[in-house]
């Protein structure tokens, strides 16, 4: 079946120069559109950053160039002939591989049938001998010094990485595309991997380098595309970029979305919960906040710095390893959700899909589920009372479709958020746990979870706050600590600052470049 | 109705639309067959099943699976008999849904404290529990030949068989309690999403625990129905009577994976099992037939419901 997989590593011998265009690529998620008319070209020999905020498309025009992710309009001219199917397995086939930021092994096999999986030699089937020759070959020429013979499982995160890598060579890829492929490496270990992009790039290589390092993408790049709300802002040389302009072209001036006003004047000093020194098993490893009664707080960080679990702490999900998390004046690490909610606390999920709705029930059970106790007797339910709590809560939060029975399944992401938002705030809760409460919605919807969140506040609900958009964040909250690696390292005041400073502090503080 | 919507309505009811082409093919090929003494046999006859198959509709929404009803059914008989021989048949009568409780909470509380899926979990216990009836027993038959054992079984009012109301009673309780009650509720979400469940602040141990327990109760009256109708108590009762009423709730467009199905499906689920077997009955068919056409008729019946959402 399979008859060559020498890998071609000089440039020498490989001939072939690879080039990618990009023609108006426009990729929509159901009616969202996250990449807008992307133009752009790449060419062997280089290494490509693509780089941007938080959901600014990066991620997902690499994965629509590594063909997991169909076009919603556009063209991908590969070598100037124009790709009329693509998927990820033509893009392997056309030597276009792609390294995810969780990686695709199969754990419980060796390095060495992992890279070789799907393309084994065989005879009729049989799998034939370790081709031991070939494997060294490839591993030498990259100078990785992979045993073979371990099981993958067994394996650090960046060794399971290089074996990703021997696996892309040995499909004969000519293109990689990398996404956050530094996020889980030591500075060693990045050190490393950028040495290693430089010695595929001089062999001719074309290597797409998706992350939010910045110091990483100015140390390593040759060219970069800076990516904001989906557009492409510019693609230029490296040479002419500094950090600083990097950052103005990804935070660029936005569109305004109208936040409620706030009084900047108000004084919160009803301490309601005041975590210290929390540390949990999960990557939290040092948290100091405080809350009060209505007030909004608000936490900033990257993606993987540790805001979601902080939640789920406070929450009960995850158990709290030292420190102490105080509530309305008590000591109280929640072991159980349960206790949370009855204590009158909620959490409003970021997965809606996975964690927050029930899709195999109607919009009338998903909003009722968290207060069937105030509309039944003896454990039946007044259907009567049922239909009159979530018509007035649809009512109230302009949830569309309007009937009661609609199968949220097929709700827009705006309306699915209302309907978890409904589904809570029946129960008049005291704290509210938010996560990525605007992700994947329109603006009208924002704007109605905006006034939703603010009213909630002026009643006296305190909210914890996770947003990946700064503004947010800055429009919303009364008081932010900013988030890095598990610590609270600052405390802010949104409106007595800029979110450029605000980034200057997140990004400037990573420690991923060696100077 | 457009095409899509039919195609969706057979999908819905590709249970029921099996039944009626059925009882057309049998009221047409036999007069013995359209007759309310023949229909109302094959209701009786097929309670026992039935009773178990609604509430196992309970475990399988929930997301579990129960394979230890067969064994549940056995260990209830043999007490009942056994307690009806030393002591007194009414009480026997009695302990048979007492000893179902107890063994379908005793699963329930495997289940949610060990995290062990409910499919392994209840072959294992599946295999205690039929131990347990071979312990009971000795390995001997009980026979009970009382008028005060026999009844629940054999009786009729109004015609009708005791057997008969037991089940629509049964049938109706867990219509009830799915479709009515909180409980029934936190079922449906638990199966369908059971992380967003415990988010929601649902007792999901409790919630899994109570439909274990009520699946071993129906397992434990189908248990006194049929032991007291044959009046023989026997380790060797209900053998595989597990994967009949599995395969009933999934036959009746319960869904596999948990989150949606209905009581009434389960029945007709059953239904449709005892009618096949009916029909041979009635038009005195090769027997060797049988499982052959059984397996088809399920085949069909998976083919017309695929995609259901």
């Amino acid at each position: 079946m399979n008859t060559n997989n020498e890998p071609e590593l000089d440039k020498n011998n490989s001939g072939s120069k690879t080039k990618i265009t990009l023609k108006n690529i426009i990729k929509s998620f159901s009616g969202i559109t996250v990449l807008n008319d992307i133009n752009l070209e790449f060419t062997s020999g280089e290494i490509h950053g693509l780089v941007g905020q938080n959901g600014a498309g990066k991620s997902t025009l690499g994965k629509i160039i590594g063909g997991h992710y169909k076009l919603s309009s556009g063209k991908i001219f590969l070598n100037n002939n124009l790709i009329k199917k693509w998927s990820s397995k033509i893009a392997l086939d056309n030597g276009i591989a792609m390294i995810h930021q969780e990686l695709a092994l199969v754990p419980d096999m060796t390095v060495y049938d992992n890279i070789f999986l799907g393309i084994e030699e065989n005879y009729y089937g049989i799998i034939g001998k370790q081709n031991t020759k070939l494997f060294n070959d490839l591993d030498q020429k990259i100078g990785f010094n992979l045993d073979p013979n371990q099981k993958v499982s067994s394996l650090r995160i960046a060794d399971q990485q290089k074996v990703e890598i021997i696996r892309a060579l040995a499909r004969n890829a000519r293109v990689i595309i990398m996404d956050e492929p530094t996020s889980s490496l030591t500075n060693d270990e990045v050190i490393k991997l950028h040495d290693l992009m430089h010695k595929l790039k001089k062999s001719g290589y074309l290597i797409i380098y998706v992350s939010h390092f910045l110091d990483a993408i100015i140390e390593v790049c040759d060219k970069i595309s800076i990516l904001r709300d989906g557009n492409l802002i510019r693609s230029s040389k490296i040479q002419n970029e500094t950090k600083s302009s990097i950052v103005e072209a990804m935070l660029g001036t936005k569109e305004e979305i109208a936040f409620p006003n706030k009084k900047k004047d108000k004084i919160f000093d009803k301490k309601i919960l005041e975590l210290s020194n929390i540390r949990t098993y999960t990557g939290v490893k040092n948290v100091n906040l405080t809350i009060n009664k209505g007030e909004i707080v608000g936490l900033l960080g990257l993606v993987g710095s540790g805001r979601t679990e902080i939640l789920r702490s406070i929450f009960g999900i995850d158990q709290v390893q030292s420190g102490s998390i105080k509530y309305e004046n008590e000591i109280t690490n929640f072991k159980k959700v349960e206790d949370a909610i009855n204590k009158g606390i909620v959490m409003i999920p970021e997965d809606r899909r996975k964690l927050g709705l029930v899709f195999t029930q109607n919009t009338k059970s998903n909003i009722s589920i968290t207060n069937l106790n105030n509309i039944s007797k003896n454990q039946v339910i007044d259907t009567q009372k049922e239909i009159k709590l979530v018509k007035d809560l649809i009512n109230l939060l302009d949830i569309k479709p309007t009937s009661p029975n609609g199968n949220i399944a097929f709700y827009s992401g705006g309306n699915q958020q209302k309907v978890l938002f409904a589904k809570w705030i029946f129960n008049s809760p005291k704290l509210i746990l938010l996560d990525e409460p605007t992700r994947g919605i329109d603006v009208g919807a924002k704007r109605k979870i905006y006034e939703l969140i603010n009213n909630l506040s002026s009643k006296g609900v305190a909210i914890l706050l996770v947003s990946s958009e700064l503004e947010e964040v800055m429009g919303l909250a009364d008081r932010a600590y900013l988030v890095k690696e598990g610590e609270t390292i600052n405390e802010i005041i949104p409106y007595q600052t800029s979110i450029d400073n605000v980034l200057f502090e997140l990004f400037g503080a990573e420690k991923v470049s060696n100077e | 109705m457009n095409s899509s919507q039919i195609i969706n309505f057979c999908r819905d009811y590709a249970v029921l639309i099996l039944i009626v082409l059925l009882m057309i093919v049998l009221t047409l090929s036999s007069d013995a067959f359209l007759t309310p003494r023949n229909l109302l046999n094959i209701l009786n006859q097929n309670a026992p099943l039935a009773i178990i198959a609604c509430a196992l509709t309970l475990v399988i929404i929930v997301g579990g699976f129960d394979l230890s009803t067969g064994a549940i059914f056995a260990v209830a008989s043999v007490s009942s008999a056994w307690i009806a021989i030393n002591y007194n048949p009414y009480i026997g009568l009695l302990i048979a849904p007492i000893i179902g409780i107890i063994l379908g909470y005793l699963n329930g509380i495997i289940i949610t404290s060990f995290k062990v899926h409910s499919f392994l979990s209840t072959i294992a216990t599946s295999l205690v529990f039929r131990g347990l009836a071979i312990l009971i027993t000795g390995g001997f038959l009980i026979p009970v030949r009382m008028k005060e054992f026999t009844w629940l079984g054999r009786e009729k009012i109004f015609e009708v068989h005791v057997a008969v109301y037991i089940l629509i009673v049964f049938a109706i309780i867990s219509t009830f309690i799915l479709t009515r009650t909180t409980i029934g509720r936190y079922i449906f979400a638990i199966g369908g999403n059971e992380d967003a469940s415990i988010l929601s602040g649902i007792k999901v141990n409790f919630i899994k625990i109570f439909a274990f327990s009520f699946c071993g109760l129906a397992a434990g009256i189908a248990a006194a129905i049929q032991v007291s109708r044959i009046s023989l108590g026997t380790s060797q009762a209900g053998l595989g009577m597990e994967l009949q009423a599995i395969a009933a709730v999934i036959l009746g467009g319960t869904s596999i994976y948990g989150g949606s199905g209905a009581v009434w499906r389960s029945i007709a689920g059953v239904m449709l099992l005892a009618l096949i077997n009916n029909g041979f009955n009635i038009l005195n068919a090769d027997p060797f037939y049988k499982d052959l056409t059984t397996g088809l008729v399920i085949i069909a019946a998976v083919a017309l419901t695929s995609g259901r959402k």
